[in-house]
């Protein structure tokens, strides 16, 4: 198989990563375009230096946020409020129940409301990453990483319950 | 206590799961586009300032090469030449360093990103801020050199070291101002943005 193939192949197993990293981080759909593209072409670039030691969609999710990172992007609106209809991704399916569509919206809005790197840590732990696979893509210690995702955790179900704002 | 999030992730994740699939066509026309990396407008900045220190330093080397009975503008136009051609390798060898590879650690990209786009611009700016006065200031002396004036001379007639001053100090500091104030614009929010993160980062591993 050649190269151009094996990564197309890859790209498409793993574009949900993409699409999640730029749902996180870019809010103007303009932008999310350019960055999925970009995102992508930076990807190619690096494939050669594709160590296969790690899983590709640990490198994928290195390669996208360190994109997203470096990126020039538009400085997001601050979400002090919560109008969570315009959080809402354009392909939100029909089916949801309310308490789902609610629940998912809530958690996107109180995930974009941390810091960057917060964001980062959060997704990369509910996405399965493990904390010493969390300080790999991060540049944290595993330990670190472990003490800001329990601080990020707590906040975040407290918000959630409603016992915090 | 992991459970209310999970939940919601999952969700999100079954509605990115259905967004429609890329084609390889897609990924193809994507992995041949222009990147749009603030680093490709820097690069095509110093692409161009290296084109006008090769053209300032070629012009050097011809009026070195025609001004062989004169000794003085001759080193006048060394000068000018080494200048030049100085210039001319700074800004190549920080272009080399910012093809980033962005395979590693977030912390490391970051860091090494932030670092050498500060250094570069840095390096740019001076370079091209001084590229125009060195310019004026040796348009100014040879121009008196060709009419019969000695060096010396010059640099003892308050008049000419004052124009000299003026026009160091005005093109050169003037430029240097536009330069950081033009580099500000572009870059400036985009640095400090990489600076939280990094910052952010360093504090959690402290």
């Amino acid at each position: 198989m050649g190269l151009e193939e094996q990564f197309t192949r890859l790209i498409q197993e793993n574009s949900g990563i993409i699409h999640k990293v730029i749902l996180l981080y870019v809010d103007d759909e303009q932008e999310r375009d350019d960055l999925y593209q970009e995102i992508l072409l930076q990807s190619w670039k690096s494939y050669n230096s594709f160590r296969r030691d790690s899983k590709f969609s640990t490198w994928l999710y290195r390669v996208s946020l360190n994109t997203v990172f470096t990126y020039n992007r538009k400085v997001s609106r601050r979400l002090e409020t919560s109008p969570f209809e315009e959080l809402e991704y354009k392909s939100a399916s029909s089916y949801d129940t309310e308490e789902k569509h609610d629940q998912k919206n809530q958690l996107l809005f109180l995930i974009k409301k941390l810091d960057e790197v917060d964001r980062m840590i959060i997704s990369l732990h509910l996405d399965g990453f493990s904390n010493k696979e969390i300080a790999e893509i991060t540049g944290l210690t595993a330990n670190n990483a472990g003490v800001k995702l329990h601080r990020i955790k707590e906040r975040l179900i407290a918000q959630m319950r409603g016992e915090e704002e | 206590m992991n459970n209310p999030l999970q939940e919601a992730w999952l969700e999100l994740q079954s509605e990115i799961k259905i967004k429609p699939q890329i084609n390889q066509e897609e990924i193809m026309a994507a992995i041949t586009t222009q990147s749009k990396n603030p680093l490709e407008n820097l690069k095509k900045g110093l692409h161009i300032k290296m084109n006008w220190c090769l053209f300032f330093g070629t012009l050097c080397a011809v009026g070195l090469l025609l001004s062989v009975n004169y000794p003085q503008a001759m080193l006048i136009w060394a000068i000018a030449l080494v200048y030049y051609a100085f210039g001319w390798l700074m800004i190549r060898n920080h272009l080399n360093k910012l093809d980033i590879t962005l395979d590693y650690s977030i912390k490391e990209v970051l860091e090494s990103y932030h670092q050498r786009v500060r250094k570069v611009l840095t390096i740019e700016e001076g370079i091209g801020a001084f590229m125009i006065p060195i310019c004026g200031v040796m348009g100014f002396i040879l121009s008196n050199v060709y009419g019969g004036m000695t060096i010396q001379e010059m640099f003892q007639d308050s008049f000419i070291v004052t124009i000299l001053l003026v026009i160091t100090l005005v093109f050169g500091g003037g430029g240097l101002l536009l330069a950081k104030k033009m580099n500000r614009y572009a870059f400036g929010g985009h640095l400090e943005t990489l600076k939280t993160n990094i910052d952010l980062l360093n504090s959690i591993n402290k």
